[in-house]
Order: C-alpha cells, then structure tokens, then sequence
C-alpha cells in the first residue's frame, strides 16, 4: 500500500514537472477609431516548461472572430499570413508585437474604449484555457 | 554668380553631412482628384505649397495602418514648428467600405485638430490610377467567417512629395521611427524650401 502511495506520488510529481507551463505576459489591445471593426491583441508569451505548447484558439466576446495572425512584408507590401497553430517551444518566449506576429480581432461588437480591460481567454493544446484581461492602449 | 557658388555649397555641404533615413527619390506626380473625407472633390494640386505625407490604407486594417497612422501623428508632433508645412494624404485602397463619413472618423482618431490629416476614396478605378503613380499595390483578401467581410493586403511606404508635387522620399515600413522620419523632413524644408 505504502509502495503504491509512493508510485502514486511520484507519478503526480513527475506529471507536475513535465506539464507546460505558460505565462502572458504585458497582454495589449490597440485602441482604434470608435467605429472600427477590426484591431489586434499583443503579448509576450512564455513557456517555462520542458514541453512545447501550441497556441490554438483565441476568443472574445467583444468580437465575432479571432484569429492568429503575421502581417509579412514582400517588396513593401503588407500581407496577412494565417497562422493555425502557434508554437511556443520548451523555455523560450514568443514576442506578439506591431507589424508582426499578432491576434487580429475581427467584427468588434461595440467600440472599445482607452484604458478599459478585455477579457480574452487564450486556447492551449496542453495547459488548457488561460483567461487573460487586455488593457486598450493607444500605442 | 559669387552667391548662387555659396548657395550651391551650403546645399551640398547639408546633402553630404546629412544621412537620410528614408530612401530619396525624384518623380513628379501628376495631378489627380478624389474625393476628401467632408466629401468634396479634391485635387492633388490644391496641396501645391506643402510637403505631402501620403499612406495608402483603409480603415478595416487591424494591424499595418493603425501602427503607422500612429507613427505619422508622431511625426507631425516632432514636427514642431515645421508642422505647419506639412499635410498627411491617407488615400483608402478599400473604397467599398471607407465612405467620407467612415474616413472622416478614422482620421479624425488620429488628428484631433483636423489640420493635417485628410482622407481620400473614390472609385475604385480613380483609385487605382492614383496608386498606380505611386506603385502603390492592393489586394483583397477573403476571410473565411464571410460576417467580417475581407482584409486588404497593401504596400505600405510613406510616400514624401515636396510642395512642386515631386515625390522625395520614400519610407519602408520598417523605417517608421517617427524622430527620423520628422528629422528628414526638417532637412528636406531646411534644403528645398518651405514652399511658401
């Protein structure tokens, strides 16, 4: 019985060292014209575990879609690549940031003011749903 | 003649001490009319006098434009005492969607005084020869949820045209550091003149 707690134990332990482990960090959306339908979220993401983690899903109320997107510069142009799944590997951040990687927020229900906090719940495939509150800054 | 010799070596002297941040060019641009964001036509030539900042854009964007209609209300902010000198052109590559009244928004959010920032639509095919002039290139873009309509990919320079309607200076979108850019323009004045 003893033998089996200890199994048990380690077992938990080793579960807990491996699991991913995520962190948002300075999440941001930018603040847009009053009527506008479209703007992004920005973030620093970071995995502190061995294992990778995949970005999957975005959702807001605010909006009728999310999606992850990078914006690619070809000859000047400005072009949005689609990126299904977003990889975070074992111990290294992912930059979201202007002019790059980003969540475009597309079909905003109502307008969204400075300074006021969106909920945001990020989908990963290992560490689950990680609910994240964005500040709206003109940046 | 002793003076046109000093003229001509001041010019020199600040073209050769100076380093541009954005990438000099010389093109005239023809004239042109759209329609501005009270919804009057207007002519590009009605700008003659004034150093033009011209973005093409729409006001859909999610990413690219707002970022650099930050950057250009920056720039006018370095400006300082040069401001005055200058005009913002933000000509919609989207004119489906971008009406006077949805430009008039947009770029209002970005210029609260409403001096120097105007917006441009018209039809399509006006905007089309315009963009053109500047090789200005746009797509759309379908997104697959159809309720949120389609994106438009677009190049995104910062054109400077000098107050004869030549295009001077030309800005990559990575080369959006608002002090710069302010900084080459105050050269550009100091060079050819405030136009006035």
């Amino acid at each position: 019985m003893r033998k089996f707690f200890l199994f048990l134990l380690t077992g938990l332990m080793f579960s807990a060292f491996s699991e991913p482990k995520i962190i948002v960090e300075n999440p941001w959306i930018r603040a847009v014209p009053p009527f506008s339908k479209n703007t992004a979220l920005f973030m620093t993401i970071v995995n502190k575990s061995d294992k990778q983690d995949i970005l999957v899903s975005v959702k807001t109320d605010i909006a009728k879609m999310s999606m992850i997107h990078k914006t690619v510069e070809e000859n000047g142009v400005m072009k949005m690549k689609h990126i299904k799944n977003l990889v975070i590997p074992p111990h290294s951040k992912i930059e979201l940031k202007p002019g790059t990687l980003h969540i475009m927020i597309m079909g905003l229900k109502r307008p969204i003011k400075e300074g006021e906090k969106i909920k945001v719940n990020l989908m990963f495939k290992h560490s689950g749903n990680i609910e994240i509150s964005a500040p709206v800054l003109r940046k | 003649m002793k003076k046109l010799l000093v003229i001509f070596l001041f010019i020199f002297a600040v073209a050769y001490s100076y380093q541009f941040y954005g990438v000099p060019y010389m093109q005239e641009i023809k004239d042109f009319q759209l329609t501005d964001h009270n919804g009057k036509k207007m002519k590009f030539s009605q700008l003659k006098g004034k150093y033009v900042m011209v973005f093409f854009g729409y006001t859909y964007c999610p990413d690219v434009c707002p970022t650099t209609m930050l950057r250009i209300s920056e720039v006018l902010d370095e400006l300082g005492d040069y401001k005055k000198y200058v005009k913002v052109l933000f000509i919609s590559v989207d004119p489906e969607r971008d009406t006077p009244e949805a430009l008039k928004k947009f770029i209002s959010f970005y210029d609260k005084t409403g001096k120097y920032i105007i917006g441009l639509t018209g039809k399509p095919e006006e905007i089309k020869k315009v963009a053109k002039q500047f090789r200005a290139f746009y797509q759309k873009v379908p997104v697959k949820n159809k309720e949120v309509g389609y994106l438009v990919d677009h190049s995104a320079y910062i054109y400077l045209v000098d107050p004869k309607g030549i295009l001077r200076m030309i800005y990559r979108p990575a080369n959006d550091n608002p002090k710069r850019i302010a900084e080459d323009i105050k050269q550009i004045i100091k060079m050819f003149g405030t136009g006035e």
